[in-house]
């Protein structure tokens, strides 16, 4: 699974988890530019993602990613 | 579990804090509602509604696009978590944690004298918020 794989699958995650199908994210992609993105709504993204690439974050390594790109290396350094 | 949680509040959303104060203060007295609080990191208005000894109903009104909870306004959530006070804070985070218990940041709470607080999801993702006593 490459990068590109990653951030795809997380589109999908990204839709369903915050119920809105025009989610588009790229590797610069943060939180800011989702308006559905918060504090409370990131939590259930990581259980999520977490779930769909059967992985387990650390509470350090979920406050550290700046964008979704950090999450997807985040994600492959861990497959 | 080694840190024991004690009960303290329901949080409820509310639209309208006047409203909702009223509507409370009809209900059980008033005597029963505290003043209202401004939770500046949190952009909240918060009021306790008190229902028996250090039990209480919080009504939260967002005070912004920006706080944590105006999303949840909009899809009409009304309670949504639920307040334990802790002797020390820090570890119950570390022992919730063990439990599979996802903690969000620090906070420092004008409604309890500035006393740390942290709300975090258990592994149903139900929202509970740790004070610190």
């Amino acid at each position: 699974m490459d990068k590109n794989e990653v951030l795809i699958q997380l589109q999908e995650i990204f839709r369903d988890t915050l119920d809105n199908e025009e989610v588009v994210l790229t590797f610069d992609t943060t939180a800011n530019d989702v308006e559905e993105w918060d504090s409370l709504t990131h939590i259930h993204l990581v259980v999520s993602i977490e779930k769909h690439f059967k992985v387990r974050f650390t509470s350090k390594e979920i406050q550290s990613w700046k964008n979704i790109g950090e999450l997807a290396d985040g994600i492959l350094a861990k497959k | 579990m080694e840190n024991r949680l004690q009960f303290h509040h329901v949080g409820t959303l509310v639209e309208n804090m006047a409203d909702a104060i009223s509507h409370y203060t009809d209900l059980f007295g008033p005597e029963s509602v505290s003043p209202v609080i401004a939770i500046g990191s949190q952009q909240v208005n918060v009021c306790f509604v008190k229902m028996a000894n250090e039990s209480y109903i919080e009504l939260v009104e967002s005070c912004g696009e920006e706080s944590v909870v105006s999303k949840m306004v909009k899809k009409k959530v009304t309670y949504y978590h639920i307040g334990y006070k802790v002797d020390n804070i820090t570890s119950t985070v570390s022992e919730l944690e063990q439990m599979d218990y996802r903690p969000m940041d620090y906070f420092h709470s004008e409604a309890f004298e500035g006393k740390r607080c942290i709300f975090l999801f258990s592994p149903d993702m139900h929202l509970i918020e740790l004070i610190e006593k």
